[in-house]
């Protein structure tokens, strides 16, 4: 015999309890839903502050990117002034090799001025000493021939014209004007 | 392992990473020795909105093998732990040197996630499992906030309870917060009849909602209204729903054009279904499209993502603009209904739009129907007593007929209705599917069927659709070969769907109630899944003036579900080679029906390859988007 129908009474309620069993399981989803949405709110805030951390730190990476390429420039800037300068600097070397070789040209000049000064002045000191001799001995000369001419004088003016008359020449010779 | 310091500080975070505080728990390890200094010196964590001491100090055997000539790295594990707000933040470690100052050895990005939702139930039971129809109390506390309004949930039910009761010995738990004093609650009434665990759900004064599960479980077997019968532990039958995915967009039309539809019902009627899938197919493909229904806006809820525009009559007739701010180039009647008829024409010449009549039905003979007089006495009315028996919703056989005359053009919905086409007037046929995003060959759900206690020899038929005055004749056939059936000695049980607006079973009634099981109206897309209980898929009928000329909306989709389909030879019955694609009668009444049923029952190869036939005809025959690329073909040709 073949198994009857349930009545429909109770496929009815047999219906009513899924049902009902099909709401417990929407009211469980519900609650996942917003259960799950809540922790959703959560996360959207955290990730919220997660991105203003990270463009907080963007800006900062951005700043000191910025000041990195100043810095970078700056380098450059210093490394295109130090090649110039090492250019000016070598240039200056070359200068200063060359301004002192000339210089040490003219050291040897100035030695070998400096020997002819000394001999010069050497040659000066005997010159000055010849010089004061010659003035030692033309003075004691002129001191004899101040004592002679007024030997003369006296002999002159002590002597007739006629004794006296040879010596008169000797004085246009001696440079005297005679009175 | 990373070392840190100025030099003579030297720590390490071990706590995974990144840092996170779960439940708004902050709980760090690490270590951290200063090189000149005999002990290790106390750490802090510092955050922008809070400072976190170190809590404990631990000993370490590792680190002093790393740095055997530091003496304090023999005891300089530490924990910190504490509570901080929710957020992220950036954290300092920082560790205290000898001459007083904080010296930071690591910074970490530290995620403090928002303290839960805790709900507990002390009344009058702690644990376990409730039987008894009590009131239950207990606390329940969101840290962030104060609870605005708590309910319990278990099983089906949800129970409102009285917040804000008094506990004084909860705050100790939750040092900082305030309204911890207030977080007891107790339910307002008694249980009901339910089955469960219990979980707490709170709304927040921000509107927000909390949900924490509890320790118990509610087991209240009956209450008023719910008897033994019903066993509220049974374990759930699920009945899947599914849904495929939506084919892929048409090709772009290159002239889009503004189509206005205009409906004889709401949207939810049968030729809505037809309307609603040819617009969607139409607005992909670019077209603007928009439908017009007399009443009942609110059942556009029952199609899932329209692309369409819905409005109502008036809507339309005030003001009725498209996206591109222009008013219809084509209107669709569908079909000579009066209210269709006189809404066409007045907004036709008001925005010089063409004009497209559709035709599902012999229209005469639904109006002979449904006012119950027979056609010839129909055609022997004057106009007057015409204009004064025809309500809106159907149609004026004068006006109907000047109506498809002076349109543009018509379409048909079986070949059969051309002969209601003025000669030599554009016409086309529209073949009906099935939405083939949720009509698709399913298995029968064994547990669901199992759950309702259903004999596996029962046979279960299904029929969705309202009953009216066309078909309430055959509808009864329907019935009256369940009661056969079973009078027979094979259980069958239909599973009804729809409303019944004609009184059409008579003293059927009665004799018929034990073996139908009648739903009511289910939206259309939740259908499916009921359809597959179904073993067998009847459309009752026969060859006559209303079912040679109409196309039953529902046979698609029996044909889509993947069983053997039970026929009429009319309408698409008479194109379905019996034995193969359906079971096709030439009088689908109550007897033939029973004899159909009896030997699908009985031939089991039959009933299999009737299933298979009705899929591949399915699949073979009904493609909306088939039918919407001829649509739009037939309105390009009419507005060039």
């Amino acid at each position: 015999m073949k198994p009857g129908l349930p009545e429909t009474a109770d496929i009815l309620h047999r219906v009513r309890q899924q049902l009902i069993l099909a709401q417990v399981r929407i009211m469980e989803l519900e609650d996942s839903r917003d259960g799950f949405s809540g922790k959703l709110d959560d996360v959207e805030k955290l990730l919220t502050d997660a991105q203003r951390l990270a463009d907080a730190k963007a800006d900062e990476a951005g700043h000191l990117a910025k000041v990195r390429d100043e810095l970078q420039a700056q380098f450059e800037h210093m490394r295109h002034m130090q090649h110039v300068t090492n250019e000016a600097l070598n240039q200056t070397r070359s200068q200063l090799a060359a301004a002192e070789k000339d210089r040490e040209r003219l050291q040897q000049k100035i030695i070998a001025l400096v020997d002819q000064a000394t001999q010069l002045n050497q040659s000066i000191g005997r010159f000055r000493d010849d010089l004061a001799e010659s003035q030692r001995v033309g003075a004691t000369r002129l001191e004899r021939i101040s004592a002679l001419e007024g030997e003369i004088s006296g002999m002159k003016a002590t002597r007739s014209w006629r004794w006296t008359r040879w010596f008169r020449p000797r004085e246009g010779a001696s440079g005297e004007k005679r009175p | 392992m990373s070392r840190f310091a100025e030099g003579r500080i030297q720590g390490e975070i071990e706590s995974s990473r990144p840092l996170r505080a779960k439940d708004g728990h902050v709980s760090v390890t690490g270590w951290c020795f200063d090189k000149t200094l005999p002990e290790a010196p106390p750490v802090r964590l510092v955050t922008p909105v809070g400072m976190l001491a170190m809590t404990s100090r631990l000993d370490r055997a590792d680190v002093p093998r790393l740095f055997p000539d530091n003496p304090s790295a023999r005891r300089c594990g530490f924990v910190i732990e504490g509570t901080l707000p929710a957020g992220v933040y950036l954290a300092s470690f920082e560790a205290l040197a000898d001459d007083g100052t904080w010296r930071c050895f690591q910074r970490l990005s530290l995620m403090v996630e928002e303290p839960p939702f805790i709900a507990v139930i002390d009344e009058p039971i702690a644990a376990g499992i409730l039987r008894d129809r009590v009131r239950v109390g207990g606390w329940a506390l969101h840290p962030g906030a104060p609870l605005a309004e708590l309910v319990l949930r278990y099983g089906h039910r949800e129970i409102p309870c009285v917040s804000g009761r008094a506990r004084p010995e909860i705050p100790a738990q939750f040092p900082g917060v305030t309204h911890a004093a207030s977080s007891g609650f107790e339910s307002r009434d008694y249980l009901v009849a339910g089955h469960g665990p219990v979980r707490a759900r709170g709304r927040l004064a921000s509107g927000r909602t909390v949900i924490a599960n509890t320790k118990l479980v509610f087991s209240i077997a009956t209450d008023e209204n719910h008897g033994p019968e019903l066993d509220l532990t049974a374990p759930r039958a699920a009945l899947p729903y599914e849904k495929k995915g939506t084919a892929a967009a048409p090709v772009p039309t290159a002239r889009p054009l503004n189509i206005l539809f205009i409906l004889h019902g709401d949207f939810g009627s049968n030729s809505a279904l037809h309307v609603a899938a040819l617009a969607n197919e139409l607005a992909a493909a670019g077209h603007a499209c928009a439908a017009a229904v007399p009443q009942g806006i609110e059942t556009l809820s029952h199609h899932t993502q329209p692309a369409f525009r819905g409005l109502t009559f008036a809507e339309a007739n005030e003001s009725l603009a498209f996206p591109d701010g222009r008013g219809p180039d084509l209107i669709h009647a569908w079909t000579t209904r009066e209210n269709v008829r006189r809404l066409t024409q007045t907004l036709s010449e008001r925005h010089h739009a063409k004009v497209v009549v559709h035709l599902e039905d012999n229209e005469m003979e639904v109006l002979a129907l449904t006012l119950g007089r027979n056609v010839s006495e129909l055609e022997k009315l004057t106009p007057n007593e015409l204009d004064r028996s025809i309500p809106g919703d159907l149609s004026h056989p004068i006006r109907a007929r000047e109506f498809l005359t002076a349109s543009n053009g018509i379409t048909v919905i079986t070949e059969k209705l051309r002969e209601f086409v003025p000669v030599g007037h554009p016409c086309v046929t529209l073949h009906p599917a099935a939405d083939e995003r949720y009509f698709f060959s399913r298995p029968i759900p064994t547990d669901f069927r199992r759950a309702l206690n259903l004999p596996p020899n029962a046979t279960v038929l299904f029929y969705h659709g309202n009953v009216h005055a066309s078909n309430a004749a055959e509808v009864r056939e329907l019935y009256a070969a369940v009661l056969q059936l079973n009078r027979e000695g094979l259980p069958a049980i239909l599973i009804r769907a729809g409303l019944d607006r004609w009184d059409f079973l008579g003293s059927l009634s009665e004799k018929v109630v034990p073996f139908v099981l009648n739903l009511g109206q289910i939206l259309h897309h939740y259908l499916p899944s009921l359809m597959a209980l179904a073993d067998i898929f009847v459309q009752p009928g026969k060859p006559d003036a209303f079912n040679d000329y109409r196309f039953p909306s529902k046979l698609p989709e029996f044909f889509s579900i993947g069983r053997p389909v039970v026929l009429p030879r009319t309408n698409l019955g008479a194109s379905v080679r019996h034995g193969i694609d359906a079971y096709v009668l030439d009088n689908a009444d109550a007897t033939g029906i029973a004899r159909a049923i009896h030997e699908l029952r009985s031939d089991r190869a039959l009933y299999d390859r009737l299933a298979t036939g009705a899929a591949a005809f399915a699949a073979g025959h009904f493609n909306w988007r088939n039918t919407a690329e001829a649509l739009a073909k037939f309105y390009a040709e009419l507005t060039a």
